[in-house]
């Protein structure tokens, strides 16, 4: 198990390196550099020179890199070409607003997903089952930006007042108003994730309903109830954790787009922002915090398998499970 | 050909007319009328740039679907636009097989040894990436013009299709591995390696037949993801450029009208979003449910 999780902290630590070294290549090669968009329009060559000087952008492009990579290992992100604050600090500011959204979606959309799958596969066939199948068809397939949208049209021109429907309020100025802005945006942005969890575990369930097992405790004279919970539950649980940890990838994507629409302040707004301006360093701060999100969420995925699973975790040890 | 009657299965007629669940059914209906308005909507409806003198006009008899801010009809640039995001979906998911089915054929078949290891960690490197934030980076990096790689020239629309297939590969290719590596115990394999069959025919020429039908239903359903991706890069202005419009792109103009009262503007085009994806589920799970009917009889 130690040896596993240490090759695949490795293996994340490659990628994020090779990441890394992508990144950084690419804005280098592109056209349009920030020193264009830096200095606006006609500059002068001294200034120019000066400029690309301050940001040791005259140097060769391997010092370039390995000065890259040293300062983001002593954790110096370097400043923001626009505001010339700390990158760090700026991100510092942005990332609790995302992490927040995203985890108020989470939360919501992981009971109601869980809620509505378990529901719809115990009275399998009834009406809730036919509401949740539709439903969660539907669910998935809309579009979080543009519910986003919906949602901004209904609350903000025909139901006002209920519910903001735009900008954000830090939690710490007033906790209240904080918390009725995150309401729209976590909808949003989860409601298709809570769609797929209800999904899967109804699937899971139903399969799990016809394993040997169940049929054995329940002519063992195991009631109804306990036979759900400890067993048809438990086992259909798996699946579904591999679906709730994929949530976390999908909210990468989608806090870029819901952000844009309610007009938050997070990680989403920014990394779209300093691409349009070729904001290099903050840019590559804000790919690197997404990417390390979305690998760690993937790791976190795959371990959570041996936590929940006996099977593989027997396996594993046995050296049977590649 | 004596080596065909080798092959246990027959390569015709191997997905029936299935009986279809009535979620199929109604998936079938909206794909449909998305196609129709796709295929036959920039037919009817004219020119999408061309000016109306109506600013913003709600939907009715004139202006099924009302107008813009540039006073368009917004009929002709949904439709012009769906037809545009399904070519653009349609083309990623064709280039993402075109890559991806020879790596899973070439993986599967030699499965556990050297090639297989080696697409294999490439796959998985491309899949570690977040492929959203991938394609925001190379648009937001190689801008949302041509850009000029050598005699090629790409536009901003290629560069969108290419993003989505390359997004798509990891997906392709583990499909056509697994059922790759499946096909290649078959006896007709081995049959075929006895008598001489050199290996490049086995693999394109027999197993490439057996392995197509999931790999296609796979991409089927890709297709309804890769119009979302589309319309979301296009959204954030970073995917299909005016004047050519975009069911995304139709959406981002409309951002900065939704609270003047114009709520077509911003609700139409999105529901022929919903309408696509949707349909595109249905029928691409109903295509898959008639598969596994089909293989386990």
């Amino acid at each position: 198990m130690l040896r596993y999780v240490g090759r695949r902290v490795a293996g994340l630590a490659l990628v994020l390196l090779i990441v890394l070294t992508l990144v950084f290549f690419m804005l280098r090669a592109a056209p349009g550099g920030p020193v264009d968009a830096y200095l606006g329009m006609n500059p002068t060559p001294e200034k120019r020179a000066e400029v690309e000087h301050r940001f040791g952008l005259d140097q060769p492009i391997w010092v370039q890199y390995a000065k890259f990579l040293g300062n983001l290992a002593s954790g110096d992100l370097g400043n923001s070409l626009f505001s010339d604050r700390p990158v760090s600090a700026i991100i510092g500011e942005r990332l609790p607003v995302t992490l927040e959204l995203s985890l108020a979606a989470f939360l919501f959309w992981v009971v109601v997903g869980l809620a509505a799958g378990a529901l719809a596969a115990r009275r399998r066939d009834s009406f809730v089952d036919g509401l949740v199948r539709v439903g969660s068809v539907v669910a998935l397939s809309i579009p979080s930006f543009w519910l986003a949208l919906v949602l901004v049209v209904v609350f903000g021109l025909y139901i006002k007042g209920v519910l903001p429907s735009s900008g954000w309020v830090p939690f710490t100025e007033d906790p209240w108003e904080n918390l009725r802005g995150v309401v729209l945006p976590a909808f949003a942005l989860g409601l298709g994730s809570g769609a797929v969890i209800a999904r899967t575990l109804r699937a899971s369930m139903i399969e799990t309903t016809r394993a040997d097992y169940v049929s054995f405790a329940r002519a063992m004279g195991m009631p109804e109830r306990r036979v759900l919970r400890r067993i048809t539950l438990r086992n259909a649980i798996i699946p579904t954790a591999t679906v709730i940890g994929l949530m976390l990838g999908v909210f990468v994507s989608g806090t870029v787009l819901v952000e844009n629409v309610f007009n938050i302040p997070g990680i989403g707004q920014t990394i779209v922002g300093a691409f349009r301006q070729h904001d290099y360093p903050l840019a590559i701060a804000c790919t690197l915090i997404t990417a390390t999100v979305f690998l760690v969420a993937n790791l976190v995925v795959d371990l959570l398998y041996f936590v929940l699973n006996p099977r593989i975790r027997a396996g594993f040890l046995n050296g049977t499970a590649r | 050909m004596v080596m065909t009657r080798v092959l246990p299965r027959s390569r015709t007629s191997r997905l029936r007319v299935p009986r279809m669940s009535a979620l199929t059914w109604s998936g079938l209906v909206l794909l449909l009328l998305f196609l129709l308005l796709a295929v036959v909507g920039p037919l009817v409806a004219g020119t999408s740039t061309a000016r109306t003198g109506d600013t913003l006009a709600a939907p009715g008899a004139a202006h099924l679907f009302g107008t813009d801010h540039l006073q368009r009809d917004l009929f002709a640039r949904t439709a012009e636009g769906a037809r545009v995001s399904l070519l653009v979906a349609v083309a990623g998911v064709g280039f993402g097989l075109v890559v991806a089915v020879p790596a899973g054929l070439v993986a599967g078949y030699f499965g556990g040894r050297w090639p297989d290891d080696l697409i294999m960690r490439i796959l998985e490197a491309l899949q570690a990436l977040p492929l959203f934030v991938f394609a925001l980076f190379v648009i937001g990096v190689t801008g949302t013009g041509d850009s000029q790689i050598g005699p090629v020239t790409l536009t901003s629309t290629t560069k969108v299709v290419l993003l989505l297939g390359v997004g798509f590969i990891p997906y392709f290719a583990r499909v056509t591995r697994s059922a790759t590596l499946v096909e290649v115990q078959e006896d007709y394999v081995d049959a075929l390696r006895v008598v001489g069959v050199p290996r490049w025919r086995i693999i394109a020429g027999e197993i490439l037949v057996n392995v197509l039908p999931p790999v296609l239903v796979q991409a089927f359903l890709w297709i309804g993801v890769a119009i979302f991706a589309e319309s979301a890069l296009s959204f954030l202005g970073l995917g299909i450029q005016p004047p050519q419009p975009s069911l995304g792109n139709i959406l981002g103009d409309a951002t900065g009208y939704m609270l003047l009262g114009a709520w077509w503007y911003s609700i139409i085009p999105g529901l022929v979003i919903l309408v696509a994806t949707i349909g595109f589920n249905l029928v691409g799970d109903g295509l898959g449910d008639a598969l596994d009917a089909d293989n386990r009889r």
